[in-house]
């Protein structure tokens, strides 16, 4: 008797199962409230090229840090996260580049081959970007950017390109970024 | 005209031709550098020595580098720009160091955008590593099987300023502004006239 009236109860809260769903659903693609992109904006690509990069500011206003896990664009196939850094010519310890301005020392080395420059800047895809707590995350060139692969159409000064970037918690930010040159 | 007079008088002239003779410094001649032959943006065999006269900017780089080669070409657009009548006394050289992606087509179109006297160069594999070697340059092809782009480029960034007769005088950094290439590449002339 008990195991039948058990049975009837679980049937009458079955019909709850899809909604929860739904919602579960609904929060995971949710827009954060709490982080904001702005000041986005992309490089007109090179004539040859159909790809570009994206830099912006993420900020988060929210006592938990949060990171950047994807990005996608509707005007692009992939939007992947990048940095530039400088690395060591020769896989030593990372470097900085000498005095900025200033010309640098002569280099002198055997006939026909100079001494080797031992600083090279190179562009790395990264998994993530973190946004601290209460903090912000700011992309602009020679740092932290996104580049835009297989974009749909040539894009133009002026253009705009929706970019939406999902969070380690499930939610998502949208910005506009503006095309324009410098 | 007292004997004080004549003094500060002699003074003066002498801090003038002090002056001037600072100007006209000569700059060293680095050991670096030197004449190469690669192929230019239309294709055709290019020889540096065809240059003699003018002042030379050599960088070494990429075009699907996002960052650091349009950055550089967009300061030495406004390099262009500040130099007025000189400009023409000045010719930038890029030197792909990937051959793979940067054909002439690709070189003379990307560059192309931007507004300086500047000639793509690119060459076999064996011929760029000649000039990086002849110039102290770095450069290295890293896969990256996980991107969209499949391999990076990390190079060196220094900027190099030949003189009318083809000697390396100047290297400037990364960071260098207009203003410091500007006044370089003034220097340059003015020690060649």
């Amino acid at each position: 008797m008990r195991k039948k009236q058990d049975s009837r109860l679980w049937r009458r809260k079955l019909w709850m199962l899809p909604i929860a769903c739904f919602l579960f659903a609904a929060v995971l693609g949710a827009q954060n409230a709490a982080v904001v992109a702005h000041d986005a904006w992309a490089r007109v690509p090179a004539p040859s090229k159909m790809e570009t990069a994206v830099y912006m500011v993420i900020e988060n206003h929210s006592a938990q840090p949060r990171a950047v896990v994807s990005v996608s664009s509707n005007a692009a196939d992939k939007v992947e996260m990048h940095q530039m850094k400088m690395i060591a010519a020769e896989k030593k310890e990372d470097k900085a580049s000498s005095m900025p301005g200033m010309a640098k020392k002569e280099e002198s080395g055997m006939p026909g081959m100079a001494k080797k420059e031992q600083t090279m800047m190179v562009m790395t895809p990264v998994a993530q970007i973190p946004v601290p707590a209460n903090g912000k995350a700011t992309l602009e060139p020679n740092g932290l950017h996104m580049m835009a692969f297989g974009l749909k159409s040539k894009l133009a000064e002026g253009d705009k390109l929706v970019v939406t970037l999902k969070l380690d918690d499930g939610t998502t930010v949208p910005v506009t970024a503006v095309v324009r040159k410098e | 005209m007292d004997g004080s007079q004549i003094v500060r008088g002699c003074i003066a002239v002498l801090v003038a031709l002090a002056g001037l003779s600072c100007h006209r410094a000569e700059l060293p001649v680095l050991s670096l550098g030197g004449d190469f032959v690669l192929t230019d943006d239309n294709g055709q065999r290019f020889e540096l020595s065809s240059l003699r006269g003018k002042a030379v900017l050599i960088f070494f780089g990429y075009t699907s580098c996002p960052d650091a080669c349009p950055t550089t070409l967009s300061k030495l657009s406004a390099v262009y720009r500040k130099l007025g009548d000189d400009a023409k006394r000045v010719k930038t050289l890029y030197v792909s160091v990937d051959p793979e992606r940067d054909t002439p087509a690709v070189l003379k179109a990307d560059l192309g955008s931007f507004h300086l006297d500047a000639l793509g160069l690119t060459g076999t594999k064996a011929e760029i590593d000649k000039v990086v070697a002849l110039y102290g340059a770095s450069y290295e092809i890293i896969p990256t099987p996980e991107s969209a782009m499949k391999y990076s480029v990390a190079h060196s960034t220094t900027l190099y300023a030949l003189d009318p007769a083809g000697r390396t005088r100047l290297l400037f950094s990364y960071d260098a502004g207009v203003d410091e290439i500007v006044a370089g590449l003034r220097t340059i002339l003015a020690s060649s006239t």
